[in-house]
């Protein structure tokens, strides 16, 4: 199940996204997710052929998705990879994912490039019962 | 809020509407466009009121959409001195820019080879996620063309010096410096040369059509008709940009505290412009703007070689001249007469064209020839057409005008309302034909979604700031 959804009515020229999860790995997966989705229309289909380690730390949660984020989309220009499934670990601010995907082909449908995930009010929020995340992400 | 109405395009809010704000927001448009601007933009706009160091007014303008820390189509004045430089002032995609190429093609002759050439641009330029530029450059070519752009483009083979004549800067920001840059923006834009990306990005062919001449006596002076083809393109910085501008956010938001800077929004992350952290950005931002130039430059090479061979005669004698380059995301050094008194500002523009008028300094050889203000390329929607203005009096607006249309529905929204196949279609029956990456993205970009960009012009207009020169229609567009 899906655990983010893009949020219509803020944002006008760009993509903000909200995540919910059980926990901090699971809302960092979704982010993760939410952003594939984001670029790649049938994201869920992008096969596991490359695997990609990212080992980063902040010292806050919402730095922390930051650069996660933003390293994502780095593979993304660079090695023109795209991504389907991630293994996330955080540990006090230490975040170790490995990030399973494919290079860009024809079959993957795209949508819109990410350039940034910016720090527009972007957040991680611990709830009650759950994790929030927001963020915005220019196209 | 309570929106106070200086004259018929002007309208202001207070500086006491919020805790913080140094000086007034004013936003310069028509009743009609501010009663439809969606609320965050005032909520943006009022936030940036509060840098240290604004002069005057917070500036939106008449395409203004909301964005993320600065509103879309808003403009900022900083002292120079005791004023700050913020990279989420000028966006993600530094320099992103503008250019209008001419030809001496008529619309006759090129609507039935529509398909062929768009076909062949959209084979020959790169669009869509993460595309790469079939261009390959060292890394040590690379650093070179951070340092010199579009003069580094043209030496090697891209284009022409008259160009870099009508492009801003005349195509070479010569403060970047390179060491301020990181590696993963070198790996970012490395490949990415020559590519034009997604989103609102394009290039597109043009006519002027009947009735799309709004001021004769310029568009004389210019060589424009009636009837005429041009082609323009939109893009910038690249990945390379982007990454300039993530990292130094990140780094700069660390470094608020040490000068006592307190935000309302951490993506108006800002430090004096005067402090090393501010000019080590300004040095990095440089070097985006140079890969503007240079990209633009490969883009519009290989434009011209695309028309050589559908219609088999060299660029030059199509007639496919260089127009104007200008872009709309960037902090430029202007010399403003403020109270009576010249001082030097630093003008962040997102979204915002930089628009001087006839005799300033900053004019280029094009319309200094045609005794005209500087020319404004304004993108539409891939709809609905686009505008050439001239600039009149902006002095108000720190030298600044609109950019575009201005978006008034998410894409998420948009692309809930029509699906990418039937937009196609029904821009084929109305004679544009376009090449897409993605259908979803080509949905998210309808001409409903936008401003109505006739009505947007118009409002420049009578707010004094640009005069409609000529207005172009579509034949076909291709777009990431």
């Amino acid at each position: 199940m899906r655990k983010f959804y893009f949020v219509e009515n803020e944002n006008i020229a760009d993509a903000a996204i909200k995540v919910i999860a059980s926990s901090l790995n699971e809302l960092f997966r979704g982010a993760a997710e939410a952003l594939s989705f984001l670029m790649i229309e049938n994201a869920d289909e992008i096969e596991e052929k490359e695997r990609v380690k990212i080992n980063i730390k902040a010292n806050s949660y919402y730095k922390l998705l930051y650069k996660f984020l933003n390293k994502i989309i780095y593979y993304k220009d660079t090695k023109g990879l795209v991504f389907s499934k991630f293994l996330v670990k955080i540990n006090k601010k230490n975040l170790n994912a490995i990030c399973y995907g494919d290079v860009l082909k024809p079959k993957y449908q795209q949508l819109v490039d990410a350039k940034s995930v910016t720090m527009h009010k972007i957040y991680v929020k611990k709830k009650s019962k759950f994790y929030e995340a927001h963020f915005v992400v220019d196209i | 809020m309570e929106l106070k109405k200086i004259s018929d395009t002007v309208w202001e809010i207070d500086k006491n509407f919020k805790e913080g704000m140094l000086v007034p927001a004013r936003i310069y448009a028509t009743e009609e466009i501010v009663k439809s601007l969606d609320e965050e933009v005032f909520e943006q706009l009022t936030n940036v009121a509060t840098l240290p160091g604004i002069q005057k007014y917070a500036v939106a303008l008449a395409d203004a959409h909301s964005g993320y820390g600065f509103p879309i189509g808003g403009v900022a004045a900083m002292d120079l001195d005791n004023g700050v430089i913020s990279p989420g002032g000028i966006g993600f995609d530094i320099n992103c820019s503008v250019r209008l190429i001419k030809t001496n093609l008529k619309v006759s002759e090129v609507r039935p080879k529509i398909k062929e050439l768009i076909d062949e641009l959209f084979k020959e330029i790169p669009v869509g996620v993460g595309t790469k530029s079939n261009i390959k450059i060292s890394k040590g070519e690379f650093k070179e063309m951070m340092k010199e752009g579009g003069v580094w483009a043209v030496r090697k083979g891209y284009g022409s010096k008259e160009d870099l004549e009508n492009t801003e800067l005349h195509g070479i920001a010569d403060y970047a410096k390179i060491e301020n840059v990181s590696e993963e923006a070198i790996d970012r834009g490395i490949n990415e040369l020559g590519s034009i990306g997604s989103g609102n990005h394009y290039l597109e062919i043009q006519y002027i059509p009947e009735g799309g001449i709004f001021d004769e006596k310029a568009a004389k002076e210019l060589g424009f008709e009636e009837g005429q083809v041009f082609v323009m393109f939109h893009t910038g910085s690249r990945g390379f940009g982007h990454q300039i501008a993530s990292d130094y956010i990140e780094k700069l938001l660390e470094k608020m505290n040490k000068y006592n800077i307190k935000l309302r929004d951490k993506e108006l992350a800002a430090v004096p412009f005067n402090s090393k952290e501010g000019q080590e950005y300004f040095g990095a931002m440089g070097c985006a703007v140079n890969f503007s130039f240079a990209n633009h430059q490969i883009i519009q090479t290989k434009t011209r070689q695309v028309f050589e061979k559908i219609f088999k005669q060299d660029w030059e004698k199509l007639g496919m001249k260089q127009v104007f380059a200008i872009a709309h995301n960037r902090a430029t050094i202007e010399e403003i007469n403020l109270d009576n008194k010249k001082v030097k500002l630093l003008v962040h523009r997102k979204g915002a064209t930089a628009a001087y008028p006839k005799n300033h300094p900053k004019n280029l050889s094009i319309t200094k020839k045609a005794n005209i203000g500087s020319l404004a390329l304004i993108g539409g929607s891939m709809e609905t057409g686009s505008y050439v203005l001239h600039t009149l009096e902006s002095k108000d607006t720190f030298y600044s005008t609109v950019h575009g249309s201005g978006r008034t529905m998410s894409r998420a929204k948009a692309k809930k309302q029509i699906d990418g196949k039937e937009l196609f279609e029904k821009m084929m029956k109305n004679g544009i034909y376009v090449r897409s990456s993605s259908w979803a993205g080509l949905a998210e970009e309808a001409g409903f979604a936008y401003k109505n960009i006739d009505v947007v012009t118009e409002a420049m207009e009578k707010a004094n700031i640009s005069k409609r020169l000529i207005k172009l229609l579509p034949l076909g567009n291709i777009k990431g």
